[in-house]
């Protein structure tokens, strides 16, 4: 991921969803079209009071699919543009982010995860890991999923994703969770001016001087949309090549590797002091790009001859498990500790499951799916 | 130092706004901070409560399983977090709501009385952070009273006043003796 250029100077205490909004603003973010639900209303809030103060639109749909659909309006027509909404609002705006994949449009996407599924609960939660990674919408399509965990990189994320979102004509989602948009920290806020879009000579502005052209997601010609789906893969070919982000902690020797994104990668990163300091040589890996997934970096750790178990942490009943199983592909034993009820794991929790996996006897390739 | 407050009490008396002003005003000293409120299920109910760490470290978890520091301000949460207290720990307990066992840890202090007398019984969360402060120097006291009026730019002046003497009854109520339970 290429980062702007960045000279940073103010440090201002912030709320994540707050964080978020003000990295959008200084990313040159044009439009922001959302509609209210806890825990994110906040990010609508700031954008609602920032965003006319600096002279660009903001709008409260009428609903979620209103403001997706504004959204993708805003985009066809060339300009940065994002919505936010937490988990069944997300679930809402499927049907547009599905249109943006198939008719190859920049936007950003935050959704402050919340419990599951249907109207779930307002507390923290990272059940939407499976929505966001696997498609969620209908069609063959992928988009690209950051999973920050602190308020910084709210912020930062937020900024980047509109990066990647220009550079590779893709929507990007923010994949935060209530614990990391309500909670307060001191932000560093990027100083620099926004980072300059591509010349974007596909979005439709009117036509003038040039030949009419149109964006659809329609193929209705004879192997048209099987042209369209593979250019499609060749861009997340290229994405998976050079944009998988992930943070390793205490790996070089450790022997119980943790894996866990987004709030439960920041506990977990406690629980590996914790463990070490017991004589357990615990490490930590945090996938930061959710999509593309770190496949090879889990699958080289696994394969270390040390390493003897993995523990996949998530807020959710095991679903980036699966992506870990898939890359540890028996490599090593897998075993997960869940947490869906909207309850945030503690240290103590996390570190009783880790010692639990070190008592257990690992015959060659144990797994156990058990919450 | 790493160190884990929780303020609690009922919706509206004010732990929310000593929590982010604590937290507001460590920024400018201490690297590391999280501040959280509860939003949850746990708030419908009528009590509120945040957690603020201050640390010199990184923060890893941003969630605390035993407190340094517990500031409560009613019954439902002196009853529900002092189990959360660490074995070296400081309570700061308003006496005026709240019943408390004896308890070296514990310091009693009739926090909404005091604001009353001042002028205003909301104030009582001043009169809390001021003795928690008396005894855990973590920022400088000049700093609260500078910042009052600051950080609540809508609050008339009377009522700023009465917070920062509610504040001072605070420090003053620390370093007038040892009022242990």
């Amino acid at each position: 991921m290429k980062k702007p250029e960045a000279a940073f100077f103010s440090r201002v205490l912030m709320m994540g969803n707050e964080a978020a909004a003000e990295g959008a603003i200084r990313a040159g973010c044009q439009c922001y079209f959302g509609y209210p639900i806890t825990p994110q209303n906040e990010l609508t809030a700031y954008m609602a009071k920032h965003m006319p103060e600096r002279g660009r639109v903001f709008i409260q749909a009428e609903s979620e699919v209103a403001a997706i659909s504004m959204v993708f309006g805003a985009s066809v027509a060339g300009a940065r543009a994002m919505t936010s909404s937490s988990s069944p609002g997300i679930s809402l705006k499927q049907e547009g982010i599905s249109y943006m994949a198939g008719c190859q449009l920049p936007a950003v996407i935050i959704n402050v995860q919340r419990g599951g599924p249907g109207l779930g609960s307002i507390d923290p939660s990272q059940g939407d890991y499976f929505q966001a990674t696997k498609g969620g919408g209908h069609g063959d399509y992928h988009i690209i999923v950051l999973a920050p965990a602190s308020a910084q990189e709210m912020h930062d994320m937020t900024m980047q994703a509109f990066i990647l979102a220009d550079q590779y004509r893709i929507p990007v989602m923010i994949l935060a969770d209530g614990r990391v948009g309500q909670m307060m920290e001191p932000v560093r806020l990027y100083e620099d001016s926004p980072p300059p879009a591509p010349p974007k000579p596909w979005a439709l502005t009117g036509a003038k001087g040039r030949p009419p052209q149109y964006i659809r997601s329609l193929f209705m010609e004879e192997r048209a949309l099987e042209k369209h789906n593979y250019e499609l893969q060749a861009c997340y070919r290229q994405i998976t090549a050079t944009e998988i982000k992930a943070e390793e902690t205490e790996t070089g020797d450790c022997e119980w590797l943790i894996a866990a994104w987004g709030t439960c990668a920041r506990i977990s990163k406690g629980v590996v002091q914790k463990a070490r300091a017991q004589g357990i040589k615990a490490g930590l890996v945090r996938p930061i790009t959710l999509w593309p997934f770190p496949h090879e970096r889990l699958a080289r750790l696994a394969r270390r001859s040390q390493v003897k178990a993995l523990l996949v942490v998530e807020m959710n009943c095991g679903q980036m498990l699966e992506d870990v199983r898939l890359a540890v592909n028996g490599a090593a034993p897998v075993r997960f500790s869940g947490y869906p009820g909207g309850r945030v794991p503690t240290e103590t929790d996390v570190l009783n499951a880790l010692i639990e996996l070190t008592k257990t006897n690992h015959h060659g390739k144990v797994e156990q799916p058990a919450v | 130092m790493h160190e884990r407050i929780l303020i609690a009490g009922s919706g509206g008396q004010g732990v929310i706004s000593i929590g982010k002003l604590l937290a507001r005003l460590a920024a400018e000293t201490i690297q590391h901070i999280t501040f959280f409120p509860a939003y949850g299920a746990e708030v419908r109910g009528g009590t509120s409560n945040c957690q603020v760490i201050l640390s010199s470290n990184e923060i890893a978890a941003p969630i605390a399983e035993k407190f340094d520091s517990l500031l409560v301000m009613n019954q439902q949460s002196t009853d529900h977090f002092m189990p959360l207290l660490d074995k070296n720990g400081l309570a700061v307990i308003n006496q005026s709501m709240c019943k408390a066992h004896a308890d070296d840890r514990h310091v009693l202090v009739p926090a909404t009385e005091i604001a009353d007398r001042l002028g205003n019984a909301k104030a009582a969360n001043f009169v809390m952070l001021g003795v928690w402060l008396a005894r855990k120097p973590l920022i400088p006291n000049r700093t609260v009273e500078n910042a009052m009026a600051t950080h609540f730019p809508d609050a008339p002046p009377a009522l700023i006043d009465i917070n920062i003497r509610a504040f001072r009854a605070g420090l003053d109520f620390s370093s007038s003796g040892d009022r242990k339970a």
